[in-house]
């Protein structure tokens, strides 16, 4: 009874794409993937650096 | 004692005035004829006491001369009863305040005032009644130049050449042609950075925190240079005037101010929608597309309230926007149950599971204007998280291609180049040979008596210390070169897993920013006795239409 109640009252979310731009989704994304990775890979050389500096 | 006595007894001021606009190669204007002028015309009226005041390089449309004021100030004081100009222009060309000096200040302080080739006397009341008229055309031509000055400039700047003072940051003049900008190496880096910031969805107070942090230098140090961090002193309106610089994106502004009459000194700003912006003068330090996005994102970023600190960072800030009334949402956070526990599980609570948005005109003015399209920030980010998701999956499916790019891309950038350390050792390698090779000979030379005992001992000392400089270089390399050959490794197995790392796990203001240009929240509707919300997900790319399998 309880679990019905609660689950009337949550709301369904209806999710709509819309597009609006120049660039390719392709484009987007792998520059935004790219971007990250280096990012990541920087952090992960600087850790690296770090801990054997430490050693 | 007679008013002309009383004047003999003062001393005689002899004012020279040239600006620039009356041509310092006019050699019949220029300040060293007024004074041989002013001089003889003195002397010749027995006026022997006589000083100097001039003003090179002043102009004459306004009053603040520092040998005029210095003379304004004698004047006060009593120490001068006449003053000579070569011509009435000489004393001023604003015909009201040239007037009021010489109808109401010299006769108030019994100062004779004489203009050589304009014939006026104010003694002898010569041509005194024609003055204020001579006055009126010396006033039209100092205006008239200041219209073909303008005038002049305002082509240039059309025309696309930079007639200002100091370049923008990052930004110089080239050498070749003053008009013309070009990149500055050293600080357009900073400019990239700004904008990249700013494109990351970082607002301007963020950006000017992160140079500070980062040590950024400034360009002017206006407080006390002492003060170390007066040298990265940014400001939220110094990023927010970079980033509507157009002359980033390779345009010139033709005029940011328009100064509001030829004699003032106040100046009107013109608003960024009449700006005049002329494309493509020069290397541009971001893309005009990224330039424009900065825009949008600037003018679509509410201010942040002050009020209490909330713990929920509000990562879609400036992006999340009512469906009904088109205002952006206000983020707010739930007061009750400060513990972080849940009351029911007891589970801890992060931040974001406490947060919510809500409609800023609800907020503001009740249910009767619009309602509260309330959504929970943990189910808006799990919603967007999970769609960007798709989408990257739908547009990373044959990536193939572009992980090898990657790959060989970040191979290039940040693996050591062994060629040339490896050069330099087989260099001095070499060389090490050779210096063996000289003692050889050098020893045959000594005894042979070609050599002298002091020359050979100063010429061996000195290959000596070179062959050993050599060999501590060599060990260094040899050490350096094993290093990169266990970095090496370890960088081509991250590079090898790079599909790995190359995923959106979590949402971060870079990649909100990046891919959406705004959400959408709508009301929340009953259908079939089910509460329904829209949420709307604008991109800023053009969609793809998934492919459907055979």
């Amino acid at each position: 009874m309880e679990k019905s109640k609660q689950q009337k009252n949550k709301v369904r979310f209806v999710v709509v794409r819309e597009f609006s731009g120049e660039k390719s989704m392709r484009e987007t994304f792998e520059q935004l993937i790219e971007r990250q990775t280096c990012e990541h890979f920087e952090e992960w050389l600087e850790q690296r650096e770090m801990a054997e500096n430490a050693a | 004692m007679s008013r002309k006595k009383q004047v003999y007894e003062k001393i005689t001021a002899l004012y020279c005035r040239i600006s620039l606009d009356d041509g310092g190669d006019n050699e019949s204007m220029s300040i060293s004829n007024q004074k041989i002028m002013l001089r003889d015309f003195a002397e010749k009226h027995g006026m022997f006491q006589y000083e100097y005041y001039v003003d090179d390089g002043y102009t004459g449309r306004n009053f603040n001369r520092p040998a005029f004021q210095r003379m304004i100030a004698d004047i006060e004081a009593g120490k001068i009863g006449c003053v000579i100009t070569k011509d009435l222009s000489r004393l001023g060309r604003n015909y009201i305040e040239a007037g009021s000096y010489i109808e109401i200040f010299f006769p108030k302080h019994n100062v004779r005032y004489i203009a050589i080739t304009d014939g006026v006397d104010s003694l002898t009341r010569q041509e005194m009644d024609i003055t204020p008229f001579k006055n009126i055309l010396n006033d039209m031509y100092s205006r008239d130049i200041s219209k073909k000055v303008l005038a002049g400039i305002t082509t240039r700047s059309r025309q696309g050449k930079f007639c200002g003072g100091t370049p923008p940051f990052g930004l110089m003049r080239d050498p070749e042609d003053k008009g013309h900008l070009i990149i500055d190496p050293e600080t357009a880096p900073i400019i990239r950075k700004i904008y990249d910031y700013a494109l990351d969805g970082m607002g301007c107070m963020r950006i000017s925190k992160r140079l500070m942090e980062e040590k950024i230098p400034i360009t002017h140090v206006k407080a006390n240079t002492e003060f170390d961090a007066n040298y990265y002193s940014w400001g939220g309106a110094r990023i927010s005037h970079i980033l509507r610089n157009p002359f980033y994106k390779g345009a010139h502004l033709v005029f940011r101010t328009h100064q509001k009459g030829i004699r003032s000194n106040t100046y009107d700003i013109i608003p960024r929608e009449d700006w005049e912006i002329i494309e493509g003068c020069h290397e541009a330090i971001v893309t005009p597309e990224e330039w424009e996005q900065v825009q949008e994102l600037i003018d679509r970023k509410p201010p942040i309230m002050k009020g209490n600190v909330c713990p929920f960072y509000n990562l879609f800030h400036g992006l999340v926007y009512c469906a009904t009334c088109g205002k952006s949402m206000q983020v707010r956070y739930e007061k009750v149950g400060r513990t972080g526990k849940n009351r029911f599980t007891g589970e801890m609570r992060e931040p974001i599971d406490k947060a919510y948005y809500i409609c800023q005109t609800y907020n503001r003015m009740g249910c009767k204007v619009c309602s509260s399209h309330k959504i929970e920030a943990r189910d808006l980010y799990n919603l967007v998280l999970k769609d960007i998701q798709e989408l990257a999956a739908q547009a990373m499916k044959d990536a193939d291609a572009f992980y090898q790019r990657l790959s060989s891309r970040m191979e290039r950038r940040y693996l050591v180049d062994a060629s040339q350390t490896e050069k330099e050792r087989q260099r001095l390698e070499a060389r090490n040979q050779e210096i063996d090779g000289m003692f050889l000979s050098l020893y045959t030379d000594k005894a042979k008596g070609i050599l002298t005992e002091q020359r050979f001992v100063k010429l061996t000392a000195a290959l000596e210390q070179e062959q050993e400089s050599n060999q501590k270089r060599l060990h260094d390399l040899t050490m350096m070169q094993s290093r990169a050959d266990a970095q090496e490794s370890e960088v081509r197995t991250f590079i090898k897993e790079i599909r790995r790392y190359a995923t959106i796990e979590e949402l971060d203001e870079a990649v909100l920013n990046r891919l959406i240009s705004r959400i959408l929240i709508g009301e929340v509707k009953k259908v079939d006795g089910q509460k329904v919300q829209e949420v709307r997900i604008v991109y800023n790319f053009v969609g793809e239409i998934p492919e459907i399998a055979a």
